[in-house]
């Protein structure tokens, strides 16, 4: 590991790898500084993963009550929302709407202490979009309210629980990406039958959930669309390496594969599972299905993808931890176009509009009020959410977020 | 007549949280819904103890290979304990 | 051989909150008075006041009923250690508690202090209340 990363950054990775293995001997950051390692690790929401590892390094008594505190909320959520999520499929199945869960239990199931994955709210995916105003009497009816529409409705609607929690209920998997293909193959790969769902008893309570193809293939989507929004932190990485440090079939490897290589992102997975074996001890020796073999990434039935190379794992792995640096996105931090440049900033302002207004945006004759209703909502989010941080660096720094993401998608996968 | 044998029921989990074992009804519990529940070290061994079918009177006897009993209580708490257990429904008795 | 200990069982209910219509959200103000992301404690130098947490509106909440009345004051997103209880104080010598019902929509400085469970470290923060918004 060369000198980008911080001792105390290091030593967070090497504590993260050895969470996730068995290994008992691991190398050991020398002159780092725990409450450094201890901060960035909070911030990330990943103490209770590397609980049993960080306990035994020399913390305060604060630092303590905070990690016990940290890991028994952490339970607790977890316990509390797979139970709610169980008592919402179930009533959905009672009125014959399938349903899975995202994310939640059916990642955490795959950690070493599946209780330690931080999780706050409750997502939900309905089998067929269809069945969205019939989801929805059945969680009036359950005493459910729905909160204000976001801007995204067309992708999921935000509900609050009878006892206060957020559910997101999902009619297509993802929000739209600027790509008519990408999004009419995602709807259609998402369109569920009976035989597409996995039910499965996680630390006692059985729940509905995708199978390790589109399970694995969604975990993708979800970092690339944070990547594109404002990056994501360590812990949806934590996710891609509790997935892979398992025996997955070969069949399920395979459609997930062929997603990957049908929406053009081999590029994106090649640098995450590279970032993930290079870093997070993703390795054979962890139990992990995949394995190196010169300059691929190999699996027992081929080729995964392409091994990226150091630095571009570097400086990705780089913006992962900056992300949550402070325990929130960085102000700064805006939308990282596909492309650089003025032309680049006015197509992701387009596509904003769409999703903001998808049907006003239909007619073009009403676009350019929409532009200046979006432009000033804009400034007024800018000015709230980012603390005014100025629209110079929020672009300077979208355009450096946007020549990374060029440098991922002309990797070869 | 013979003493019944329990054994814990599937609708709860002891799960090692941080430093305590807190016990976790995942199933149709009643009044334990939407709960957990914090065991000190005697109550997580009591339950362990019912992991495999024994009787009330086995757990005393494996109690008092591991712990010294100085104030003579052991067996009460040991009783009331399970009583406790089973009216909970957290033990079921074995058929 | 270890020492008997009476069996103790707790049970915690997972809070079930009653469904709150709005809160008024709050800032702590001291980082940005000193102009400083990072300041001390005025009462407990070792604790520090962070321009990123408590300096940022959406770490307060004071939750209203139905009826638009403080119910409860609470330091949220404390970064997966759950939700804190506030406790108001009159004034800046914060030797008097304000019931929180008492507290109005007000352009003046409040007075509040957030504790770690069980050890002596507090936080003595000042603010304003920044708006309402619906709680989610």
């Amino acid at each position: 590991m060369n000198n980008i990363f911080s001792k105390n950054e290091i030593r967070l990775l090497e504590l993260i790898t050895g969470s996730f293995s068995d290994n008992k001997t691991e190398k050991k950051a020398a002159g780092y500084d725990i409450k450094e390692v201890f901060s960035i690790a909070l911030h990330h929401g990943i103490l209770p993963v590397i609980y049993k590892k960080i306990k035994e390094e020399d913390l305060s008594g604060e630092e303590r009550e905070i990690l016990e505190a940290s890991v028994k909320t952490t339970a607790s959520d977890f316990f509390n929302l797979s139970m709610t999520a169980r008592r919402i499929t179930s009533l959905f199945k009672k009125e014959g709407i399938n349903a899975v869960i995202l994310k939640g239990a059916s990642i955490a199931r795959f950690y070493p202490v599946p209780e330690s994955r931080r999780s706050k709210d409750i997502d939900i995916l309905l089998a067929d979009p269809e069945n969205v105003k019939k989801a929805e009497s059945v969680l009036i009816e359950a005493g459910f309210k729905r909160t204000e529409k976001e801007y995204n409705a067309n992708h999921h609607e935000v509900w609050g629980t009878p006892d206060n929690h957020v559910l997101e209920l999902h009619t297509i998997l993802v929000e739209p990406f600027d790509d008519k293909g990408f999004n009419d193959y995602i709807n259609k790969r998402y369109i569920l039958r009976e035989e597409d769902i996995l039910h499965e008893k996680v630390l006692g309570i059985e729940l509905p959930m995708l199978f390790d193809d589109r399970l694995a293939f969604h975990l993708l989507l979800h970092m690339m669309m944070d990547f594109y929004r404002h990056g994501f932190g360590l812990k949806l990485l934590c996710d891609w390496v509790a997935f892979w440090n398992r025996d997955v079939k070969e069949d399920q490897i395979k459609n997930f594969l062929s997603d990957v290589e049908k929406c053009g992102q081999k590029g994106f997975l090649s640098v995450v599972t590279s970032t993930c074996i290079r870093y997070l001890g993703l390795k054979r020796e962890n139990g992990c299905t995949l394995n190196i073999d010169n300059d691929k990434i190999i699996y027992a039935g081929g080729t995964f993808c392409a091994l990226a190379d150091e630095k571009i794992c570097e400086d990705f792995l780089y913006d992962i931890i900056d992300t949550e640096r402070n325990g929130k996105p960085d102000d700064e931090r805006m939308v990282a176009m596909k492309n650089t440049g003025f032309m680049a900033l006015v197509k992701e302002f387009h596509h904003q509009t769409k999703l903001y207004y998808p049907k006003a945006s239909k007619a073009i004759i009403t676009l350019p009020v929409l532009y200046v209703i979006v432009f000033v909502r804009f400034l007024i989010n800018n000015k709230r959410v980012r603390g005014g941080a100025k629209l110079s660096s929020i672009v300077k720094e979208a355009d450096r977020r946007s020549r990374l993401l060029r440098r991922i998608n002309e990797t070869e996968g | 007549m013979a003493e019944p044998k329990y054994v814990t029921s599937s609708d709860f989990i002891l799960r090692e949280i941080g430093e305590e074992y807190v016990l976790v009804p995942v199933g149709d519990v009643g009044d334990l819904e939407n709960s957990m529940i914090s065991f000190n070290e005697t109550y997580t061994f009591i339950w362990k103890q019912f992991e495999t079918p024994a009787t009330v009177s086995e757990v005393i006897e494996v109690a008092r290979q591991e712990y010294e009993d100085p104030e003579g209580l052991m067996e009460r708490h040991i009783r009331e304990a399970s009583e406790e257990l089973v009216k909970r429904s957290i033990i079921k008795a074995v058929e | 051989m270890k020492k008997w200990i009476q069996p103790m069982a707790e049970v915690e209910k997972f809070v079930a909150n009653e469904y709150v219509a709005a809160c008024w959200n709050v800032k702590c103000t001291i980082p940005e008075e000193a102009k400083k992301d990072t300041v001390s404690d005025q009462f407990n130098p070792g604790d520090t006041h962070r321009a990123a947490f408590c300096g940022d509106s959406s770490h307060y909440q004071i939750k209203l009923d139905d009826n638009g009345v403080p119910v409860e004051m609470i330091e949220t997103q404390t970064d997966g250690i759950g939700d804190r209880p506030c406790t108001l104080y009159t004034d800046g010598n914060y030797t008097t508690v304000m019931p929180i019902s008492q507290l109005t929509n007000t352009k003046s400085l409040i007075y509040w202090r957030t504790s770690l469970s069980s050890s002596s470290r507090t936080w003595s923060h000042h603010g304003y209340i920044d708006g309402t918004s619906n709680h989610s």
